[in-house]
């Protein structure tokens, strides 16, 4: 226990944001962090999440300010000292990397392939791999206690033993603060990352009034790809007897249909970029045509179609 | 003073603050804390909905109410009557809390008390604060009230509408300010911590002030410590207390102050135009008052562009929005799904007559083929039951349609603007009135028939979705929409809870489960039986999991709603979410609730009742904690503590079961 912690800028705020996907645990993390450095290592803190809206799967952030005097300001982190990036698929979206400062420190949970977006990254920035979806597995628990020890571990303010005596899963924790590797020659940019600026959208010269908007359906525009985490439901179209049971039970309205000859109507297959592997198609499906495989890298692309309609 | 350190949001600050004034009644709804506090104890009204009645104010009861805003909700309690404490931060939020039992209380005012802070950065940003360990009581006195409702010796009316207390009422309000600056000032010595009335930072000589109330005057302390630095004589103002209103205070800090900006985030100003009010009575005041609406967030770049603005006041506009987004003149939404063609093929064949249709379903694999009105890439949970049951009704329905959604998940994650998963006209409605707001449209959609303005091959069919929270708030609405019995379809998806809030309990919540809050204290509500009790021409229930005994049913729903009234159903529908559940066990999960006679499938159809599956006939009957132990919401009841809760719902299941089959079997029942 720390009756005060130094910050490696006193004067300064540190600040850390997690880029995540709900359910992963990084509300939970955020709070464990920041709750022990008010309660136990003397510094101040403000944490809080930004979720769309709260729904599993939805990307969301994580955010915590660390001061050693008062902090006033309840905005959002936009150039943060650390990343801390849960997901490979959230990189998909520039947003997730944008601020991060050209001396900061970026945290990805991945394993071998690093995704080519990571290039952008200013060369400066301390890039830190760890593949904290394999550990939590084999430990039995999830990513953000994994994640803990790896955050501890690079930020030396941060006490370790008061942490690790606080970690939920100690094993989980002690594999994060060891197992991770610093890669260099990755990132090729310089100076600190852009912020993010918001897409365009209506404004008050050119929206409807009275918020009403003449749209059908565009929601067909959204890739809710980066929601699956694990498996993906695959067709195995010799086994189909084309029931239609997993139409009426798919709630991202996936399964894409044919006429064939006669106006016989037959199931073709999975449109991926909706579906979020909720696997209740295989578990409805009573022929054995639908299983789940883990999600490789292309696999989507390769077996799924796009709905036409 | 005894206190120790704590990690929280201003929700938790309020909620700890509640049971460390351990008062008489928690409440969250207003009128029962408003009936509590007519009793005479200590009443906490932790209900962040801002339902503010004048009642309360009229009927001189200390009530302490959180009000959590995002700016409207400040500009309706402004005028009720009610004083106003502003919490900036979590400490505020628990600080003031107490200090608006002390003051509510006070026998020269008996009033209720707001406090109000800001949505999601104070209400849910973690905070240091400081919390009390002992002394409270002592600070807070007994509660007295001279008047109760439960003293039978002697007895009191409360209320008159022919007396006017409003004199009354205003005297009150003006002792509240000298009683409000002692007690704050009593607090202040207790804990350090000063709640000065009107909070003047910096102000000593400034030349320029901006005023914000809350979060947004935090922010902008950091912004006039760094101009300070650099020598500008710059300062913040932001009230602690907003009801009564500090004339004085704003006309003394003012005096030398040459321009002001004021950021509201209500949509009137309401609080520049009271500063300016309380200017006119100092003759020699010569501020310039710039009034300026801002929208959710308030950042350091913001209070900078304010004092930009106050610096270079000659030619500025006296009230404007500002920060608002203009748009740009090229930008086109996201091009979505073409109109659908409503002449498509009927996959339900209707014979019969009323009282006795016969329905004959396409097979499955025809009615997959049936182009969606609901386009995928909404947002919901992976699983979510509401869409699949979206699915299944869409395939049935014939024709046009209009649809309406109060508030709740399936309207959140459709309609996030500019994009819609709707690919017809869809109305969204606050989870309290849409039946009444459907009805006026089917109303005028007859009239317009009637006219001849609408061919009537037109033929649309008016639906609503809620969620079953919905159909707790909205159920006096929905009723009446019954009993007046217009010609549309009322559809309740039932998963058990408010679930786009957090899930917490509603009515529906069965007894026992958990929710987002508490485990549920009462049996769940029988909506089905309160809708047949209204002898509509049809009601059912259906379970998103057996999707031809649903589509049926809905097939039934449109025949009697464009010919005889109105229909009601209760859906079954899943949500892995908050049962607890992986997200693929819809279809076991929901065949165990029908399996245990948990959720009857019937339907009541011109007044006669008839079971559409029958586990005991089929053989297919389990017992209730075979549903039960499939959930983490209610695995717990299976634990031998549980026994009572379990014994009293196992029987209350099967009593409820066994109406249903005895109105089944009795053509009169
Ligand atoms: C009259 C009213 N009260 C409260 C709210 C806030 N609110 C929005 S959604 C919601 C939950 C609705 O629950 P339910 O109808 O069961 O739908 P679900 O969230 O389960 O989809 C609440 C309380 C509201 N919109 N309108
Ligand atoms: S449920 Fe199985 S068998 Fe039936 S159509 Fe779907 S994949 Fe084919
Ligand atoms: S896994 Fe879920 S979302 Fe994906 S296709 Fe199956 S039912 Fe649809
Ligand atoms: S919380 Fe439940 S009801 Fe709401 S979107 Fe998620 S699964 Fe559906």
């Amino acid at each position: 226990m720390n009756d005060k912690t130094i910050l490696p800028d006193h004067k300064k705020k540190f600040g850390i944001r997690f880029e995540s996907i709900a359910g992963l645990g990084a509300d939970t993390a955020a709070q464990i962090l920041a709750k022990t450095a008010v309660l136990h290592l003397g510094l101040n803190s403000v944490q809080f999440s930004s979720y769309g809206h709260k729904k599993k799967g939805a990307a969301m952030r994580s955010f915590i300010r660390f001061s050693e005097k008062n902090i006033r300001s309840t905005a959002p982190i936009e150039s943060p000292d650390v990343i801390v990036v849960f997901h490979s698929a959230l990189l998909k979206n520039p947003a997730t990397l944008a601020g991060m400062k050209a001396d900061g420190i970026l945290i990805y949970n991945g394993s071998d392939k690093l995704p080519a977006n990571l290039s952008h990254l200013p060369s400066t920035t301390k890039l830190i791999q760890i593949d904290a979806q394999r550990i939590a597995l084999k430990e039995k628990t999830s990513l953000d206690a994994v994640l803990l020890g790896t955050i501890t571990a690079a930020l030396p303010f941060l006490d370790f033993s008061t942490l690790q005596s606080i970690a939920p899963n100690k094993n989980a924790f002690q594999r994060g603060a060891q197992e991770f590797e610093i890669l260099s020659n990755i990132g090729k940019g310089k100076g600190n990352l852009p912020i993010s600026k918001p897409k365009p959208t209506f404004g008050y010269e050119t929206a409807p009034i009275g918020g009403t908007f003449p749209c059908t359906g565009n929601t067909i525009e959204n890739d809710l790809s980066t929601i699956r985490i694990q498996w993906l439901p695959i067709l195995n179209i010799e086994k189909c007897v084309h029931c239609g049971i997993c139409e009426m039970v798919c709630p991202d309205f996936c399964f894409v249909w044919a006429h064939g000859k006669n106006n016989q109507i037959y199931l073709q297959g999975i449109d991926y970029q909706y579906c979020k592997a909720c696997l209740r198609c295989v578990e409805s499906c009573s022929t054995g045509a639908l299983r789940r495989k883990s999600e490789e890298p292309g696999m989507a692309d390769k077996l799924g179609m796009r709905r036409l309609k | 003073m005894i206190e120790h350190t704590e990690f929280l949001n201003g929700k938790e600050a309020a909620a700890l603050a509640s049971q460390d004034i351990k008062p008489y009644f928690i409440g969250e709804q207003a009128a029962m804390c408003y009936g509590a506090s007519l009793g005479g104890g200590r009443v906490f009204n932790l209900g962040t909905m801002p339902e503010i009645l004048a009642e309360q104010s009229n009927t001189r009861i200390p009530i302490v109410q959180n009000l959590v805003t995002s700016g409207k909700h400040l500009d309706t309690a402004l005028n009720s009557g009610w004083i106003i404490l502003l919490a900036r931060n979590p400490q505020a939020v628990y600080d003031l809390n107490l200090a608006a039992v002390k003051i509510g209380e006070h026998t020269d005012i008996r009033l209720p008390v707001i406090v109000c802070y800001d949505e999601y950065f104070t209400h849910e940003q973690k905070h240091r604060l400081h919390v009390f360990d002992e002394g409270i009581q002592s600070f807070l006195g007994e509660p007295k009230a001279a008047i109760t409702a439960l003293d039978p010796n002697n007895p009191v009316t409360f209320g008159s509408k022919t007396f006017n207390t409003n004199k009354q009422h205003f005297m009150a309000m003006a002792t509240a300010r000298g009683v409000i600056f002692e007690v704050l000032n009593e607090f202040e010595k207790l804990t350090g911590r000063a709640y000065p009335i009107l909070d003047a930072y910096r102000m000593d000589d400034a030349e320029y002030a901006v005023i914000l109330l809350n979060t947004a005057a935090e922010t902008a302390k950091d912004v006039v410590d760094q101009y300070r630095d650099k020598g500008l004589k710059v300062g913040v103002i932001s009230p602690n207390v907003i009801r009564p209103f500090p004339i004085e205070d704003f006309i003394t800090t003012l005096k030398n102050v040459k321009t002001i900006v004021v950021g509201d985030r209500a949509e009137g100003g309401n609080i520049s135009l009271e500063i300016r009010a309380a200017l006119q009575q100092d003759p020699n005041n010569k501020t310039v008052v710039l009034s300026r609406i801002y929208g959710k967030e308030f950042n350091e770049a913001d209070v900078e562009a304010f004092f930009e603005l106050a610096q270079n006041s000659r030619d500025a506009i006296p009230f404007d929005y500002y920060g608002c987004y203009k748009g740009e003149a090229d930008y086109k939404p996201p091009k979505g799904l073409p109109v659908i063609d409503a002449k498509v093929a009927s996959m339900a064949t209707i014979t019969g007559k009323s009282g006795n249709l016969k329905v004959e379903l396409a097979p499955l694999w025809a009615i997959a083929d049936v182009t969606n009105r609901i386009a995928p890439g909404h947002g919901a949970c992976p699983g979510c039951g509401i869409f699949s049951m979206l699915r299944q009704i869409f395939s049935v329905l014939e024709g046009e349609l209009v649809i309406l959604f109060q508030s709740g998940c399936g309207m959140v994650v459709t309609t996030d603007y500019p994009k819609t998963a709707h690919r017809i006209t869809y109305i969204q409605n606050d989870s309290q009135n849409g039946a009444t707001t459907l009805s006026g449209l089917v109303e005028m959609y007859h009239e317009k028939v009637r006219r001849g303005e609408l061919a009537e091959s037109n033929d649309i069919t008016f639906l609503m979705i809620t969620g079953d929270g919905g159909m707790d708030f909205g159920m006096g609405d929905a009723i009446g929409a019954a009993n007046r019995n217009h010609r549309m379809i009322i559809i309740e998806y039932d998963n058990q809870g408010c679930m786009n809030t957090g899930g917490q309990l509603s009515d529906s919540t069965p007894l026992g489960h958990s929710t987002g809050t508490v485990e549920k204290s009462f049996h769940h509500k029988d909506t089905a039986q309160i809708f047949a009790a209204c002898h509509l021409p049809y009601v059912f229930t259906a379970s998103e999991g057996f999707s031809e005994d649903l589509m049926r049913k809905v097939a039934k729903a449109q025949w009697y709603a464009k010919r005889e009234g109105l229909v009601y159903g209760k859906i079954m529908s899943f949500c892995p979410l908050h049962w607890h559940t992986p997200d693929s066990v819809a279809q076991s999960v929901m065949q165990a609730a029908l399996d245990c006679h948990f959720f009857p499938l019937y339907e009541v159809e011109k007044g006669k009742t008839t079971l559409t599956y029958d586990p005991d006939i089929l053989g297919t009957r389990l017992p209730v904690t075979s549903w039960l132990k499939r959930m983490g919401k209610t695995k717990h009841l299976l634990n031998p503590k549980n026994a009572a809760i379990l014994k009293s719902f196992e029987t209350e299941v099967e009593r409820r079961w066994k109406r249903i089959k005895a109105m089944h079997e009795h053509e009169e029942l």
